[in-house]
């Protein structure tokens, strides 16, 4: 932005706080050419780096560290609607130069380059002859980008949900594949046995191969239509038991047991009983609920539990309790206080991402990064802001939102932030820009540790160990305080929900529904592992093509494999692929108090524990060639992970190897993500009342973003956070239109 | 990118209320909203492997289909309910509108529309209702008699409701007319419909200067088992006296289907 023409309007300048996916989203609309420089941002960050639960960093090799797994879903067209943007913008250098600290060959990419597509999904369940099986499907490729404009290929119409649906139906009974890991030692039947059935189960098996393919889709549209007629009538007042009632109730009791008789020995038919089970609870429960009719859509069901919800509208306990609908709960993490005995997610927030998930997906069910999360979303991002004339104050912590006294107040005048106080962290050298990227093989990224050369006395707080993204260390160089008026006119509060108690205690005193959002919408804090390995998948024994796998044991239940995002690193010796690791952290009995400067590491230390264990004693269950047998005195035999397996970044040629032992993996990543700010949003049953929108006004200088506010998906996830993150630049703004955050208006 | 700062002296930024502040979740809005972003959204191609062509090809035609069927009907149970929330019931047509409509949803399997629910639930509500035993009620007279008018009281004014039914299935129940308003001496209604569809609605009633006129007066349907229509009249106290007249209308065809009269005193 250059100087300002004599007369010209001063722009409104908007505070925007925390560098998070909707934090970022509110300054990439207000910043819009289309606003002709009306709006100046400037966002404050703490430590070094933006991104908030979506930061990563380069760790040793140029190896990507992040938070947690960042899978990008290819329903999330708000978020690549922008990136996509973002991208475009930035391979379009102004008047041919490439602008100062930018990387030219980022400018030349596309951005699906950043992205490799996935459409293959796996969920581990008990098998019924014991031990784990593992289903996996591929979803077909659908039409279209995400991100591209609706009236292309609009992937919301009754006529494309009512297509995929029977695209999806047939995808999960009929092209679902089972298999067990190759190799496995704990014996067990082979579902694809071809032993000549003695058994009057095993004589049912056969008529069910018979109902396999065909007939079985054919009995579940008669049963699926009864069931919907049956609840239809259910739900008039008036009409007499002597009519049809009575006989529908029969001959849809008698199809579900006979099915259920038939699927109880044979893993495959079960698992597509489970999914037609879940589907017909579904069917039967919108139209039992009028969810078609409700004003407030899936919202009306938003205080069932989901098992509840299935439950009350038939769903047998073992479609109830089956990995589908355990993978919805791994996917979201939605175990209240960490705790897998308590898993709990609002039926209308989870029907709604799984009709998001499912039937609105463009180009492909999984859009995985080729690098780091920070690298592909918030480095290009940094850069196209910083173009635009966005200011950026890293090292910046807010304490406190200070509301401007009511005796101030004119009659009818709302309420408003009078101030804002930072600590600032760490100071950079003769008060420069802090420069926060770095280069590794022409991408540009953000460290895993700030840059200290260009900080005041860098050395000094290298040396003292400062946390800077820590809650719990405090330390700072100064305060500062912004002034309504004379340093801000509105300000988007990005930060996580779980640091409003500290920062905004005033308006929770002071105002019930932030009260109650604070603590009705739960959070809870993850854990995330990543290893790098000189195996690929299929010698480790994993035989289809790399997944998303979900439902596999905790502590760790979800795992990605990321080999994709290698080449992007900067290994003297690249391993052959990479694993990603996660899942919920349970809360320890009382919470930790705000000087426990070393919380964070105890529960590092812990997660560091966790690993271990999981990789010594269930890894074999998803690769059976990535353990080995051990004896020992104590134990007599078990099985180890084959630590050698795991790739040093810091060893090279002339280094001598360490030994293979489990200390091996103090090579690898791990994280606890117990910052008040980078808990994982949950959507327990009953939570979403108390959220409250970015377009609520009743702060008038004041709104809110991130996917903890009521940005009508309402679940944790990116795709929420750019929404709010528009809808915060809507409240500032007026733009973009309501009709044009896609998915806003979805019932 | 530090620009330098001047002091500042501009009034206080304040953030306009939204023009709404929730998404709309009506899930009918939605369907309708997003039929008109797209006009023809092909269904995908159906890959072969793994189902057999018979199976594949129902698929395919239900979807084909599918989305039709549910429009139409939502069309057309939009266009029912819309009908009987205007309180005229028990007629013999709409009897038989009940066993097609029974049969209708029991022979499609994948029926989602909501709104034959609706239809059906309102009907069933009407059926299930005995008739009044003698005295009292509303009057009815037998299918193909001359009209039937109700005179009545409503605040100061005489009330009078006439309705003559131009069709032989239409059971004359004439509206009740409610009056607010203290200068109304008299309200005069009188209904012929044609068919057992009309929907009414009073258009802008004019004095005999027809710069002085009356347009608070609405007919709706009361809370009643079985529904009755009501017209409801609303007279300010500042409204010039005299006789203010006009034509009462089918709301979805426009047709005159009776006259409404409203006199005002000094």
């Amino acid at each position: 932005m250059g100087k300002r023409q004599l007369g010209a309007q001063r722009p409104i300048e908007v505070a925007i706080i925390g560098g998070g996916c909707a934090s970022i989203a509110a300054a990439f609309e207000l910043t819009r050419p289309e606003h002709k420089g009306a709006y100046h941002v400037t966002i404050y960050q703490l430590g070094w780096r933006l991104g908030g639960k979506g930061a990563s960093g380069r760790g040793p090799a140029g190896r990507i560290e992040e938070h947690g797994l960042h899978v990008w879903l290819g329903c999330y067209d708000n978020a690549f609607q922008l990136l996509r943007q973002c991208h475009d913008e930035l391979k379009a250098s102004p008047k041919g130069r490439k602008p100062k600290g930018e990387c030219a060959e980022n400018r030349l990419r596309n951005w699906d380059d950043y992205f490799l597509t996935d459409s293959h999904i796996a969920v581990a369940g008990a098998s019924s002859q014991g031990g784990w099986i593992n289903w996996a499907t591929h979803f077909p490729p659908a039409p279209g980008m995400p991100g591209d404009p609706i009236d292309k290929q609009n992937p919301f119409a009754l006529t494309y949900y009512l297509a995929r649906a029977v695209s999806l139906l047939r995808t999960l009974l009929l092209g679902l594949e089972i298999f067990r890991a190759s190799g496995e030692t704990n014996g067990g039947a082979n579902p694809n046995s071809n032993q000549t059935p003695t058994e009057p189960a095993d004589i049912a098996a056969r008529i069910t191969g018979l109902l396999r393919v065909g007939a079985l889709a054919s009995a579940a549209i008669a049963v699926e239509g009864l069931a919907l007629v049956e609840a239809a009538l259910r739900s008039i007042p008036k009409v007499p038991e002597s009519m049809l009632l009575p006989a529908l109730e029969a001959i849809a009791s008698a199809l579900r047991k006979k099915f259920e008789e038939i699927v109880t020995n044979d893993d495959h038919v079960r698992h597509q009983w489970e999914i037609i089970d879940l589907v017909l609870a579904n069917l039967v429960g919108a139209v039992r609920y009028k969810l078609l009719t409700d004003p407030r859509g899936l919202d009306a069901i938003n205080h069932l539990d989901h098992r509840e919800w299935l439950r009350e509208n038939g769903a047998s306990e073992s479609a109830v309790n089956s990995p589908f609908t355990r993978a919805l709960y791994d996917l979201t993490m939605a175990y209240e206080g960490g705790d897998p005995d308590r898993p709990a997610i609002a039926a209308g927030a989870a029907l709604r991402g799984a009709l998001r998930f499912f039937f609105c997906y463009r180009g492909a069910l999984f859009w995985k990064m080729r690098a780091g999360m920070g690298d592909v979303v918030f480095a290009p991002f940094y850069e196209v802001l910083r173009r635009r004339g966005a200011t950026f104050k890293f090292f910046h912590r807010l304490r406190n939102v200070k509301l401007a006294d009511t005796s101030k107040l004119a009659p009818g005048e709302k309420r408003y932030v009078e101030s804002l106080e930072f600590d600032v962290q760490a100071e950079t050298l003769e008060s420069r820009e802090y420069r926060p990227l770095i280069d590794i093989k022409g991408m540009r990224c953000w460290p895993s540790e700030p840059d200290y050369r260009q900080l005041k006395n860098g050395a000094q707080l290298q040396r003292d160990g400062r946390d800077f993204e820590s809650h719990w260390d405090q330390r700072k160089a100064k305060a500062v305080k912004l002034q309504v008026t004379r340093d801000f006119d509105f300000v988007v509060l990005g930060v996580g929900i779980g640091a409003l108690p500290d920062v905004c205690s005033e308006i929770i005193a002071g105002d019930p529904r932030w009260r109650s959002m604070v603590e009705g919408v739960k959070t809870v804090a993850t854990q995330a592992f990543q290893i790098w390995l000189s195996a690929d998948l299929q010698e480790l024994g994993w035989d289809i093509p790399p997944v998303t796998l979900t439902s596999f044991v905790k502590p760790f239940d979800t795992w990605a494999d990321m080999g994709q995002v290698v080449p992007a690193e900067n290994w003297p010796d690249p391993p052959r692929t990479s694993a990603y690791f996660c899942n919920v952290l349970a809360d320890p009995p009382r919470p930790p108090l705000a000087s426990d400067i070393d919380y964070p590491k105890r529960r590092s230390e812990e997660v560091r524990n966790n690993a271990i264990q999981f990789l010594n004693r269930d890894i074999e269950n998803l690769w059976p060639k990535a353990t080995k047998v051990i004896k020992t005195r104590a134990r007599g035999s078990g099985s180890e992970f084959r630590w050698e397996l795991l790739a040093d970044p810091k060893a090279n040629g002339a280094t001598k190897k360490q030994p293979a032992t489990g200390a091996l993996f103090d090579t690898q990543f791990w994280t606890a993500n117990v910052n008040p700010s980078d808990r994982y949003v949950l959507s327990v049953p009953g939570s979403a009342k108390h959220r409250i929108s970015p377009l609520d006004n009743t702060y008038d200088n004041l709104t809110i973003a991130g996917d903890w506010t009521d940005c009508s998906l309402n679940l944790g996830c990116v795709e929420a956070a750019m929404m709010s993150g528009r809808l915060a630049a809507h409240a500032i703004s007026g733009l973009p239109a309501l009709e044009d955050i896609i998915g806003f208006d979805h019932p | 990118m530090a620009k330098e700062r001047t002091k500042r002296t501009d009034k206080r930024q304040r953030r306009k209320n939204p023009d709404r502040e929730r998404p709309n979740r009506r899930a009918t809005d939605y369907i309708i909203r997003h039929a008109k972003r797209t006009d023809d959204v092909k269904t995908e191609p159906v890959h072969k492997t793994l189902i057999s062509e018979t199976v594949e090809q129902a698929i395919a035609d239900m979807v084909q289909t599918g989305s039709n069927v549910i429009e139409e009907q939502i069309r057309a149970g939009q266009a029912a309910a819309e009908r009987l929330r205007l309180g005229i019931a028990n007629s013999r047509q709409l009897n038989s509108d009940i066993n097609v409509l029974m049969e209708n949803l029991l022979a499609t399997t994948r029926d989602v529309g909501n709104t034959w629910l609706e239809v059906i639930s309102i009907v069933v509500r009407a059926i299930g209702a005995q008739p009044p035993s003698g005295g009292g009620g509303p009057p009815h007279t037998p299918h193909g008699s001359g009209p039937v008018t109700q005179k009545g009281k409503s605040g100061n004014a005489v009330t009078v409701s006439t309705f003559t039914p131009g069709d032989d299935d239409i059971v004359g129940v004439p509206p009740q007319i409610v009056v607010k308003g203290a200068k109304v001496t008299s309200v005069s209604l009188n209904l012929h419909p044609a068919t057992a569809a009309f929907a009414p609605l009073a258009l802008e009633l004019f004095a005999k200067d027809r710069s002085y006129s009356l347009s608070s007066v609405k007919f709706s349907q009361s809370s009643d088992n079985p529904p009755r229509s009501v017209l409801t009249v609303t007279v300010p106290d500042n409204q010039p006296a005299g006789i203010y007249a006009g034509t009462v209308v089918d709301s979805t065809t426009n047709q005159a289907g009776g006259t409404l009269s409203v006199t005002v005193g000094s």
